[in-house]
Protein backbone atom coordinates (compact mmCIF):
# COMPACT_ATOMS: atom_id res chain seq x y z
CA UNK A 1 0.00 0.00 0.00
CA UNK A 2 1.34 3.39 -0.92
CA UNK A 3 -0.33 5.45 1.76
CA UNK A 4 -1.53 4.15 5.11
CA UNK A 5 -5.33 3.80 4.91
CA UNK A 6 -7.50 5.31 7.62
CA UNK A 7 -8.44 2.65 10.20
CA UNK A 8 -11.93 2.12 11.59
CA UNK A 9 -10.59 1.37 15.06
CA UNK A 10 -7.27 1.41 16.85
CA UNK A 11 -5.55 -1.44 18.65
CA UNK A 12 -7.79 -4.25 17.40
CA UNK A 13 -5.95 -5.40 14.29
CA UNK A 14 -2.92 -5.01 12.08
CA UNK A 15 -3.50 -4.38 8.37
CA UNK A 16 -1.58 -6.46 5.82
CA UNK A 17 1.79 -4.93 5.04
CA UNK A 18 4.66 -6.39 2.99
CA UNK A 19 5.07 -10.00 4.18
CA UNK A 20 2.72 -9.56 7.13
CA UNK A 21 -0.77 -10.78 6.18
CA UNK A 22 -2.27 -8.72 9.02
CA UNK A 23 -4.48 -10.11 11.76
CA UNK A 24 -6.61 -9.58 14.80
CA UNK A 25 -4.70 -8.70 17.96
CA UNK A 26 -5.73 -10.45 21.12
CA UNK A 27 -3.98 -11.47 24.29
CA UNK A 28 -3.17 -14.92 25.62
CA UNK A 29 -2.91 -15.76 29.30
CA UNK A 30 0.27 -17.64 30.17
CA UNK A 31 -1.39 -19.08 33.27
CA UNK A 32 -4.70 -20.48 32.00
CA UNK A 33 -4.16 -20.14 28.24
CA UNK A 34 -7.43 -18.24 27.71
CA UNK A 35 -7.43 -15.84 24.78
CA UNK A 36 -9.11 -12.46 24.92
CA UNK A 37 -10.16 -10.16 22.09
CA UNK A 38 -9.51 -7.29 22.05
CA UNK A 39 -6.15 -7.44 23.82
CA UNK A 40 -6.34 -6.98 27.58
CA UNK A 41 -3.60 -6.34 30.09
CA UNK A 42 -4.93 -9.01 32.43
CA UNK A 43 -6.75 -12.29 31.95
CA UNK A 44 -10.51 -11.94 32.58
CA UNK A 45 -10.78 -15.70 33.11
CA UNK A 46 -8.20 -16.32 35.87
CA UNK A 47 -7.24 -12.69 36.65
CA UNK A 48 -3.56 -13.28 35.90
CA UNK A 49 -1.86 -9.89 35.60
CA UNK A 50 1.81 -10.55 34.86
CA UNK A 51 1.95 -13.37 32.37
CA UNK A 52 -0.33 -12.08 29.61
CA UNK A 53 1.07 -11.55 26.12
CA UNK A 54 -0.15 -10.17 22.84
CA UNK A 55 -1.19 -12.79 20.32
CA UNK A 56 -2.49 -12.92 16.76
CA UNK A 57 -5.79 -14.69 16.42
CA UNK A 58 -6.41 -17.44 13.89
CA UNK A 59 -7.73 -16.33 10.50
CA UNK A 60 -10.35 -19.03 10.03
CA UNK A 61 -13.39 -19.88 12.05
CA UNK A 62 -17.01 -20.92 11.90
CA UNK A 63 -20.09 -18.74 11.64
CA UNK A 64 -21.97 -18.65 14.96
CA UNK A 65 -24.77 -16.48 13.59
CA UNK A 66 -25.38 -13.64 11.15
CA UNK A 67 -27.78 -10.86 10.29
CA UNK A 68 -28.78 -9.18 7.04
CA UNK A 69 -29.37 -5.61 8.22
CA UNK A 70 -31.89 -3.68 6.14
CA UNK A 71 -31.06 -0.39 7.85
CA UNK A 72 -27.60 0.93 8.56
CA UNK A 73 -25.84 3.19 11.03
CA UNK A 74 -23.90 6.22 9.80
CA UNK A 75 -20.99 5.20 7.60
CA UNK A 76 -22.54 1.92 6.49
CA UNK A 77 -24.85 1.31 3.53
CA UNK A 78 -27.94 -0.87 3.84
CA UNK A 79 -28.36 -3.67 3.28
CA UNK A 80 -25.19 -4.90 4.95
CA UNK A 81 -24.29 -8.16 6.63
CA UNK A 82 -22.86 -8.72 10.11
CA UNK A 83 -21.94 -11.90 11.87
CA UNK A 84 -20.24 -13.53 14.81
CA UNK A 85 -17.40 -15.90 14.01
CA UNK A 86 -15.99 -18.47 16.42
CA UNK A 87 -12.20 -18.65 16.18
CA UNK A 88 -9.95 -21.57 17.20
CA UNK A 89 -8.83 -19.61 20.29
CA UNK A 90 -12.42 -19.96 21.63
CA UNK A 91 -13.09 -16.31 20.92
CA UNK A 92 -16.29 -15.08 19.24
CA UNK A 93 -15.70 -12.02 17.08
CA UNK A 94 -18.34 -9.63 15.78
CA UNK A 95 -17.64 -8.23 12.32
CA UNK A 96 -19.08 -7.19 9.02
CA UNK A 97 -19.41 -10.11 6.58
CA UNK A 98 -18.25 -9.48 3.03
CA UNK A 99 -18.10 -11.41 -0.21
CA UNK A 100 -21.76 -12.49 -0.13
CA UNK A 101 -25.01 -11.10 -1.45
CA UNK A 102 -27.14 -9.61 1.36
CA UNK A 103 -29.49 -12.55 1.18
CA UNK A 104 -30.59 -15.07 3.80
CA UNK A 105 -29.61 -17.99 1.58
CA UNK A 106 -26.06 -16.72 1.12
CA UNK A 107 -24.88 -17.86 4.55
CA UNK A 108 -25.56 -20.64 6.99
CA UNK A 109 -24.72 -21.09 10.64
CA UNK A 110 -21.66 -23.27 11.15
CA UNK A 111 -20.01 -22.61 7.81
CA UNK A 112 -16.27 -21.93 7.50
CA UNK A 113 -15.24 -18.28 7.38
CA UNK A 114 -11.97 -16.48 6.82
CA UNK A 115 -10.59 -13.11 7.85
CA UNK A 116 -10.10 -10.38 5.26
CA UNK A 117 -9.17 -6.71 5.40
CA UNK A 118 -10.68 -3.88 3.43
CA UNK A 119 -12.89 -0.81 3.63
CA UNK A 120 -15.62 -1.53 6.21
CA UNK A 121 -17.36 1.84 6.38
CA UNK A 122 -16.92 5.49 5.48
CA UNK A 123 -16.20 8.50 7.63
CA UNK A 124 -18.19 11.77 7.45
CA UNK A 125 -16.16 12.97 4.46
CA UNK A 126 -16.72 9.76 2.51
CA UNK A 127 -13.20 8.45 3.05
CA UNK A 128 -13.06 4.65 3.43
CA UNK A 129 -12.32 3.26 6.89
CA UNK A 130 -10.29 0.07 6.80
CA UNK A 131 -10.73 -2.80 9.13
CA UNK A 132 -11.37 -6.51 9.41
CA UNK A 133 -14.25 -8.49 7.98
CA UNK A 134 -15.03 -12.15 7.44
CA UNK A 135 -16.08 -13.92 4.26
CA UNK A 136 -16.96 -17.52 3.45
CA UNK A 137 -13.72 -19.51 3.36
CA UNK A 138 -12.25 -20.32 -0.04
CA UNK A 139 -13.55 -23.60 -1.37
CA UNK A 140 -16.36 -23.72 1.16
CA UNK A 141 -19.96 -23.94 -0.01
CA UNK A 142 -21.71 -20.59 -0.09
CA UNK A 143 -18.65 -18.68 -1.22
CA UNK A 144 -19.86 -15.96 -3.56
CA UNK A 145 -18.07 -13.57 -5.85
CA UNK B 1 -24.30 -13.14 50.45
CA UNK B 2 -25.03 -10.33 52.86
CA UNK B 3 -28.53 -9.56 53.96
CA UNK B 4 -30.21 -6.21 54.33
CA UNK B 5 -30.65 -4.31 57.57
CA UNK B 6 -34.39 -3.89 57.04
CA UNK B 7 -37.19 -4.27 54.53
CA UNK B 8 -38.24 -1.64 52.04
CA UNK B 9 -41.53 -1.24 50.19
CA UNK B 10 -43.03 0.48 47.19
CA UNK B 11 -45.83 2.80 48.31
CA UNK B 12 -46.57 4.64 45.09
CA UNK B 13 -45.71 4.50 41.40
CA UNK B 14 -46.46 6.28 38.16
CA UNK B 15 -45.77 6.41 34.49
CA UNK B 16 -46.55 9.13 31.99
CA UNK B 17 -48.08 8.25 28.66
CA UNK B 18 -45.34 6.86 26.44
CA UNK B 19 -45.13 8.30 22.93
CA UNK B 20 -44.04 11.35 20.99
CA UNK B 21 -44.50 14.60 22.89
CA UNK B 22 -42.91 17.54 21.04
CA UNK B 23 -44.45 20.03 23.48
CA UNK B 24 -42.93 18.40 26.57
CA UNK B 25 -39.37 18.88 27.67
CA UNK B 26 -37.46 16.13 29.40
CA UNK B 27 -37.86 17.92 32.72
CA UNK B 28 -41.64 18.09 32.18
CA UNK B 29 -41.79 14.31 31.78
CA UNK B 30 -39.63 13.87 34.88
CA UNK B 31 -41.73 16.26 36.97
CA UNK B 32 -44.98 14.70 35.82
CA UNK B 33 -43.76 11.21 36.76
CA UNK B 34 -42.26 12.31 40.09
CA UNK B 35 -45.37 14.13 41.26
CA UNK B 36 -47.75 11.40 40.13
CA UNK B 37 -45.80 8.80 42.13
CA UNK B 38 -45.70 11.02 45.23
CA UNK B 39 -49.45 11.68 44.87
CA UNK B 40 -50.05 7.95 44.49
CA UNK B 41 -48.07 7.30 47.67
CA UNK B 42 -49.69 10.15 49.60
CA UNK B 43 -46.20 11.50 50.20
CA UNK B 44 -45.52 15.24 50.34
CA UNK B 45 -42.35 16.30 48.46
CA UNK B 46 -40.97 17.61 51.76
CA UNK B 47 -41.06 14.05 53.13
CA UNK B 48 -38.82 12.75 50.34
CA UNK B 49 -35.28 12.47 51.70
CA UNK B 50 -33.35 11.62 48.54
CA UNK B 51 -33.95 11.21 44.81
CA UNK B 52 -32.42 8.66 42.41
CA UNK B 53 -32.64 9.66 38.76
CA UNK B 54 -32.29 7.29 35.80
CA UNK B 55 -31.67 8.64 32.33
CA UNK B 56 -29.61 7.08 29.58
CA UNK B 57 -28.74 9.30 26.63
CA UNK B 58 -29.84 12.89 27.29
CA UNK B 59 -26.21 13.93 27.50
CA UNK B 60 -25.63 12.93 23.90
CA UNK B 61 -28.95 14.34 22.68
CA UNK B 62 -28.94 17.77 24.31
CA UNK B 63 -25.45 18.16 25.74
CA UNK B 64 -26.79 17.91 29.32
CA UNK B 65 -24.29 15.20 30.15
CA UNK B 66 -23.94 16.03 33.82
CA UNK B 67 -26.38 16.86 36.65
CA UNK B 68 -29.38 15.69 34.63
CA UNK B 69 -31.30 14.67 37.73
CA UNK B 70 -30.56 17.92 39.52
CA UNK B 71 -31.77 19.92 36.52
CA UNK B 72 -34.98 17.92 36.22
CA UNK B 73 -35.72 17.73 39.95
CA UNK B 74 -35.15 21.46 40.53
CA UNK B 75 -38.16 22.02 38.30
CA UNK B 76 -40.06 19.43 40.30
CA UNK B 77 -39.49 21.28 43.57
CA UNK B 78 -37.11 18.63 44.88
CA UNK B 79 -33.82 20.56 44.87
CA UNK B 80 -31.88 20.61 48.10
CA UNK B 81 -32.07 16.85 48.64
CA UNK B 82 -29.32 14.39 47.76
CA UNK B 83 -29.81 13.57 44.08
CA UNK B 84 -28.01 10.62 42.49
CA UNK B 85 -27.81 10.09 38.72
CA UNK B 86 -27.77 6.54 37.41
CA UNK B 87 -26.95 6.33 33.70
CA UNK B 88 -27.01 2.63 32.86
CA UNK B 89 -28.42 2.36 29.33
CA UNK B 90 -31.92 0.86 29.14
CA UNK B 91 -31.61 -0.23 32.78
CA UNK B 92 -30.96 3.30 34.08
CA UNK B 93 -34.13 3.58 36.14
CA UNK B 94 -33.93 0.01 37.44
CA UNK B 95 -30.50 1.00 38.67
CA UNK B 96 -32.04 4.10 40.26
CA UNK B 97 -34.61 1.95 42.05
CA UNK B 98 -31.89 -0.39 43.30
CA UNK B 99 -30.00 2.57 44.79
CA UNK B 100 -33.23 3.83 46.36
CA UNK B 101 -33.95 0.40 47.81
CA UNK B 102 -30.45 0.05 49.26
CA UNK B 103 -30.59 3.53 50.80
CA UNK B 104 -33.81 2.66 52.62
CA UNK B 105 -32.84 -0.93 53.43
CA UNK B 106 -29.60 0.28 54.99
CA UNK B 107 -31.54 2.44 57.42
CA UNK B 108 -30.22 5.74 56.11
CA UNK B 109 -33.56 7.07 54.81
CA UNK B 110 -37.23 6.25 55.36
CA UNK B 111 -38.74 7.76 52.20
CA UNK B 112 -36.99 8.21 48.86
CA UNK B 113 -38.00 8.67 45.25
CA UNK B 114 -36.72 6.91 42.11
CA UNK B 115 -37.47 8.58 38.77
CA UNK B 116 -36.69 7.55 35.21
CA UNK B 117 -37.09 9.88 32.24
CA UNK B 118 -36.09 9.95 28.61
CA UNK B 119 -36.88 12.00 25.53
CA UNK B 120 -35.76 10.20 22.38
CA UNK B 121 -37.79 12.20 19.85
CA UNK B 122 -35.49 15.16 19.33
CA UNK B 123 -36.16 15.78 15.64
CA UNK B 124 -33.07 13.89 14.46
CA UNK B 125 -33.46 10.12 14.33
CA UNK B 126 -29.83 9.69 13.29
CA UNK B 127 -28.68 11.49 16.42
CA UNK B 128 -30.93 9.32 18.60
CA UNK B 129 -29.69 6.16 16.88
CA UNK B 130 -26.06 7.15 17.43
CA UNK B 131 -26.75 7.99 21.06
CA UNK B 132 -28.36 4.59 21.65
CA UNK B 133 -25.42 2.87 19.94
CA UNK B 134 -23.23 4.20 22.74
CA UNK B 135 -24.74 1.43 24.90
CA UNK B 136 -21.97 -0.83 23.55
CA UNK B 137 -18.18 -0.82 23.80
CA UNK B 138 -17.92 2.03 21.30
CA UNK B 139 -14.24 1.42 20.56
CA UNK B 140 -14.97 -2.18 19.57
CA UNK B 141 -18.44 -3.18 18.33
CA UNK B 142 -19.84 0.35 18.32
CA UNK B 143 -17.57 1.48 15.53
CA UNK B 144 -17.68 -1.73 13.56
CA UNK B 145 -21.25 -1.84 12.39
CA UNK B 146 -23.35 -2.53 15.47
CA UNK B 147 -27.04 -2.22 14.66
CA UNK B 148 -29.18 -3.18 17.63
CA UNK B 149 -31.92 -5.08 15.77
CA UNK B 150 -29.14 -6.92 13.94
CA UNK B 151 -27.49 -7.95 17.21
CA UNK B 152 -30.81 -9.35 18.46
CA UNK B 153 -31.42 -10.92 15.04
CA UNK B 154 -28.19 -12.89 15.38
CA UNK B 155 -29.30 -14.21 18.77
CA UNK B 156 -32.75 -14.98 17.38
CA UNK B 157 -31.34 -16.80 14.37
CA UNK B 158 -29.06 -18.86 16.60
CA UNK B 159 -32.03 -19.67 18.84
CA UNK B 160 -33.99 -20.87 15.80
CA UNK B 161 -31.01 -22.99 14.75
CA UNK B 162 -30.71 -24.60 18.19
CA UNK B 163 -34.37 -25.05 19.12
CA UNK B 164 -36.35 -25.19 15.88
CA UNK B 165 -38.30 -22.07 16.88
CA UNK B 166 -40.04 -20.40 13.92
CA UNK B 167 -40.61 -16.84 12.70
CA UNK B 168 -44.32 -17.38 13.34
CA UNK B 169 -43.59 -18.11 16.98
CA UNK B 170 -41.59 -14.88 17.32
CA UNK B 171 -44.52 -13.08 15.67
CA UNK B 172 -46.89 -14.59 18.23
CA UNK B 173 -44.88 -12.93 21.03
CA UNK B 174 -45.42 -9.63 19.27
CA UNK B 175 -49.15 -10.36 18.82
CA UNK B 176 -49.57 -11.23 22.51
CA UNK B 177 -47.80 -8.10 23.67
CA UNK B 178 -49.73 -5.79 21.34
CA UNK B 179 -52.96 -7.39 22.54
CA UNK B 180 -51.97 -6.51 26.11
CA UNK B 181 -50.78 -3.05 25.13
CA UNK B 182 -54.10 -2.30 23.44
CA UNK B 183 -55.59 -2.57 26.95
CA UNK B 184 -53.02 -0.17 28.45
CA UNK B 185 -54.08 3.48 28.23
CA UNK B 186 -50.47 4.64 28.74
CA UNK B 187 -49.01 2.51 25.94
CA UNK B 188 -47.41 4.08 22.88
CA UNK B 189 -48.80 1.60 20.31
CA UNK B 190 -52.37 0.71 21.27
CA UNK B 191 -53.29 -1.54 18.40
CA UNK B 192 -53.72 -5.25 18.09
CA UNK B 193 -51.79 -6.92 15.30
CA UNK B 194 -52.01 -10.33 13.64
CA UNK B 195 -49.24 -12.84 12.95
CA UNK B 196 -49.66 -12.10 9.24
CA UNK B 197 -49.29 -8.35 9.78
CA UNK B 198 -46.21 -8.81 11.95
CA UNK B 199 -44.50 -11.04 9.39
CA UNK B 200 -45.53 -8.76 6.51
CA UNK B 201 -44.20 -5.62 8.18
CA UNK B 202 -40.85 -4.38 6.92
CA UNK B 203 -37.94 -6.72 7.58
CA UNK B 204 -35.42 -4.87 9.71
CA UNK B 205 -32.97 -7.74 10.22
CA UNK B 206 -34.45 -11.17 9.59
CA UNK B 207 -36.15 -12.71 11.58
CA UNK B 208 -36.93 -9.33 13.15
CA UNK B 209 -39.61 -7.24 11.45
CA UNK B 210 -40.61 -3.67 12.22
CA UNK B 211 -43.54 -4.62 14.46
CA UNK B 212 -41.21 -6.77 16.61
CA UNK B 213 -39.05 -3.72 17.42
CA UNK B 214 -39.66 -1.46 20.39
CA UNK B 215 -40.28 2.07 19.11
CA UNK B 216 -38.27 5.05 20.30
CA UNK B 217 -40.29 7.30 22.55
CA UNK B 218 -40.61 9.93 25.25
CA UNK B 219 -41.75 9.22 28.77
CA UNK B 220 -41.22 9.16 32.49
CA UNK B 221 -41.90 6.75 35.35
CA UNK B 222 -41.33 6.86 39.10
CA UNK B 223 -41.69 4.97 42.36
CA UNK B 224 -41.64 5.98 46.02
CA UNK B 225 -39.64 3.62 48.22
CA UNK B 226 -40.38 3.55 51.95
CA UNK B 227 -39.11 1.68 54.98
CA UNK B 228 -41.45 -1.16 55.90
CA UNK B 229 -41.86 0.10 59.48
CA UNK B 230 -43.35 3.43 58.36
CA UNK B 231 -44.97 2.38 55.07
CA UNK B 232 -48.42 1.87 56.58
CA UNK B 233 -48.57 5.52 57.57
CA UNK B 234 -48.95 6.17 53.87
CA UNK B 235 -50.98 3.20 52.65
CA UNK B 236 -52.37 -0.01 54.10
CA UNK B 237 -51.07 -2.21 51.30
CA UNK B 238 -47.41 -1.48 50.57
CA UNK B 239 -45.66 -3.83 48.12
CA UNK B 240 -42.48 -5.39 49.48
CA UNK B 241 -39.28 -5.20 47.48
CA UNK B 242 -38.29 -8.81 48.11
CA UNK B 243 -34.99 -8.35 46.27
CA UNK B 244 -33.22 -6.65 43.43
CA UNK B 245 -30.45 -8.63 41.78
CA UNK B 246 -27.96 -6.99 39.47
CA UNK B 247 -25.17 -8.19 37.20
CA UNK B 248 -23.07 -7.15 34.24
CA UNK B 249 -22.21 -9.16 31.16
CA UNK B 250 -18.95 -9.08 29.28
CA UNK B 251 -17.20 -12.40 28.82
CA UNK B 252 -19.61 -14.46 26.71
CA UNK B 253 -17.29 -13.83 23.76
CA UNK B 254 -14.28 -15.67 25.20
CA UNK B 255 -13.67 -19.23 26.39
CA UNK B 256 -16.82 -19.91 24.38
CA UNK B 257 -16.60 -23.67 24.88
CA UNK B 258 -17.37 -23.13 28.57
CA UNK B 259 -20.94 -22.50 29.65
CA UNK B 260 -20.98 -19.27 31.63
CA UNK B 261 -24.05 -17.72 33.24
CA UNK B 262 -25.51 -14.77 31.36
CA UNK B 263 -26.12 -11.43 33.05
CA UNK B 264 -29.81 -12.36 33.27
CA UNK B 265 -28.98 -15.65 34.97
CA UNK B 266 -26.61 -13.97 37.43
CA UNK B 267 -29.02 -11.17 38.31
CA UNK B 268 -31.91 -13.62 38.69
CA UNK B 269 -29.83 -15.95 40.86
CA UNK B 270 -29.00 -13.07 43.20
CA UNK B 271 -32.60 -11.90 43.37
CA UNK B 272 -33.92 -15.41 44.04
CA UNK B 273 -31.23 -15.98 46.65
CA UNK B 274 -31.88 -12.76 48.57
CA UNK B 275 -35.66 -13.15 48.47
CA UNK B 276 -35.93 -16.88 49.07
CA UNK B 277 -38.46 -16.83 46.21
CA UNK B 278 -38.06 -19.18 43.26
CA UNK B 279 -39.23 -18.99 39.64
CA UNK B 280 -42.10 -21.32 40.54
CA UNK B 281 -43.47 -18.72 42.99
CA UNK B 282 -43.66 -15.90 40.43
CA UNK B 283 -47.16 -14.95 39.24
CA UNK B 284 -46.30 -12.44 36.52
CA UNK B 285 -43.29 -11.01 34.71
CA UNK B 286 -42.36 -7.85 32.88
CA UNK B 287 -39.31 -8.72 30.84
CA UNK B 288 -36.98 -6.78 28.60
CA UNK B 289 -38.02 -7.72 25.09
CA UNK B 290 -36.71 -4.73 23.17
CA UNK B 291 -37.25 -7.04 20.19
CA UNK B 292 -39.92 -9.77 20.38
CA UNK B 293 -37.62 -12.80 19.94
CA UNK B 294 -35.73 -11.86 23.11
CA UNK B 295 -38.80 -12.77 25.18
CA UNK B 296 -38.22 -16.50 24.66
CA UNK B 297 -34.52 -16.36 25.50
CA UNK B 298 -34.97 -14.27 28.64
CA UNK B 299 -37.97 -16.32 29.81
CA UNK B 300 -35.76 -19.39 29.74
CA UNK B 301 -32.76 -17.67 31.33
CA UNK B 302 -34.95 -16.47 34.20
CA UNK B 303 -35.61 -20.13 34.97
CA UNK B 304 -39.32 -20.29 34.12
CA UNK B 305 -38.73 -23.25 31.79
CA UNK B 306 -35.92 -25.24 30.22
CA UNK B 307 -33.89 -24.30 27.13
CA UNK B 308 -36.00 -24.28 24.00
CA UNK B 309 -39.29 -24.65 25.87
CA UNK B 310 -40.45 -21.01 25.89
CA UNK B 311 -42.28 -21.15 22.53
CA UNK B 312 -44.44 -23.97 23.85
CA UNK B 313 -45.40 -21.90 26.92
CA UNK B 314 -46.52 -19.15 24.57
CA UNK B 315 -48.39 -21.53 22.25
CA UNK B 316 -50.17 -23.04 25.25
CA UNK B 317 -51.32 -19.59 26.40
CA UNK B 318 -49.33 -19.81 29.65
CA UNK B 319 -47.81 -16.34 29.15
CA UNK B 320 -51.12 -14.63 28.32
CA UNK B 321 -52.84 -12.44 30.93
CA UNK B 322 -55.09 -15.41 31.69
CA UNK B 323 -52.22 -17.91 31.72
CA UNK B 324 -50.20 -19.42 34.52
CA UNK B 325 -47.32 -16.94 34.21
CA UNK B 326 -48.36 -13.83 32.27
CA UNK B 327 -45.47 -12.04 30.53
CA UNK B 328 -45.53 -8.35 29.62
CA UNK B 329 -49.10 -7.53 30.58
CA UNK B 330 -48.24 -3.86 29.98
CA UNK B 331 -47.76 -4.51 26.28
CA UNK B 332 -44.04 -5.06 26.56
CA UNK B 333 -41.46 -2.80 25.04
CA UNK B 334 -42.86 -3.31 21.52
CA UNK B 335 -46.29 -1.91 22.38
CA UNK B 336 -45.96 0.03 25.61
CA UNK B 337 -42.92 1.84 24.22
CA UNK B 338 -39.29 2.13 25.26
CA UNK B 339 -38.11 5.59 26.35
CA UNK B 340 -35.06 3.82 27.63
CA UNK B 341 -34.32 5.65 30.89
CA UNK B 342 -37.97 5.36 31.96
CA UNK B 343 -38.44 1.72 30.98
CA UNK B 344 -37.37 -0.02 34.20
CA UNK B 345 -39.61 2.01 36.47
CA UNK B 346 -42.49 1.70 33.99
CA UNK B 347 -42.11 -2.08 34.34
CA UNK B 348 -42.16 -1.65 38.11
CA UNK B 349 -45.31 0.48 37.73
CA UNK B 350 -46.99 -2.36 35.84
CA UNK B 351 -45.99 -5.18 38.18
CA UNK B 352 -46.85 -3.30 41.38
CA UNK B 353 -50.08 -2.14 39.70
CA UNK B 354 -50.94 -5.78 39.05
CA UNK B 355 -50.15 -6.70 42.67
CA UNK B 356 -52.36 -3.83 43.84
CA UNK B 357 -55.10 -5.04 41.47
CA UNK B 358 -55.49 -1.79 39.61
CA UNK B 359 -54.73 -2.79 36.03
CA UNK B 360 -58.32 -2.77 34.80
CA UNK B 361 -58.97 -4.78 31.67
CA UNK B 362 -55.51 -6.36 31.72
CA UNK B 363 -55.61 -7.32 35.41
CA UNK B 364 -54.12 -10.70 36.24
CA UNK B 365 -56.19 -12.79 38.65
CA UNK B 366 -54.93 -12.21 42.20
CA UNK B 367 -51.14 -12.25 41.76
CA UNK B 368 -48.93 -12.38 44.89
CA UNK B 369 -45.40 -12.18 43.47
CA UNK B 370 -44.18 -10.24 40.43
CA UNK B 371 -40.81 -10.05 38.70
CA UNK B 372 -39.24 -7.28 36.62
CA UNK B 373 -36.35 -8.05 34.25
CA UNK B 374 -34.73 -4.93 32.79
CA UNK B 375 -31.45 -4.93 30.92
CA UNK B 376 -29.31 -2.42 29.12
CA UNK B 377 -26.55 -2.23 26.57
CA UNK B 378 -24.52 -4.93 24.87
CA UNK B 379 -20.99 -5.89 25.84
CA UNK B 380 -19.04 -9.00 24.91
CA UNK B 381 -22.03 -10.92 23.60
CA UNK B 382 -24.29 -10.23 26.59
CA UNK B 383 -26.31 -7.44 28.16
CA UNK B 384 -24.03 -4.83 29.71
CA UNK B 385 -26.40 -4.24 32.63
CA UNK B 386 -29.06 -6.50 34.04
CA UNK B 387 -31.49 -5.94 36.91
CA UNK B 388 -34.03 -8.43 38.23
CA UNK B 389 -36.53 -7.14 40.79
CA UNK B 390 -38.90 -9.30 42.80
CA UNK B 391 -41.96 -7.74 44.43
CA UNK B 392 -44.22 -9.40 46.96
CA UNK B 393 -47.69 -8.41 48.07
Amino acid sequence: METEPKKIAEGLFRLPENDDPGGLIGSRCGACNAVSFPRRSLCPCCLERENVAETRLGREGTLYSFSINQMAPAGFTAPYVTGKVDLPEKVRVFAVITGVEPDESALSIGQAMELVFGPVAMDESGEPLWGYMFRPAAGAPGRGR
Amino acid sequence: MGRLAREACIIGTSMTHFGKFPDKRLRDLAREAAWAAMDDAGVHPKQVQAVYCGNAVEGLLSGQEDVRGQVAMRDAGLAGKPIVNTANACASSSTALREAWLAVASGLYDVVLAVGFEKLFVGDTGLTTRALASCTDVAVEGNLGVFFPGMYAMDAKRYMHETGCTREQFAKVCVKNHKNGALNPKAQVRREVTVEEVLASKTVADPITLYMCSPIGDGGAAAVVCADRVARRFRIDPIHIAAIGMASGGYQDMAIDEVKPTATQMAAAEAFDISGIGPEDVDLVELHGAFSPAEFMYFEQLGFCGPGEAPRYLEDGETEITGRIPVNTSGGLESKGHPVGATGLAMVHEVTGQLWGRCGERQVLDPKVGLVHNGGGLIGGDAAVMCVHIFRK
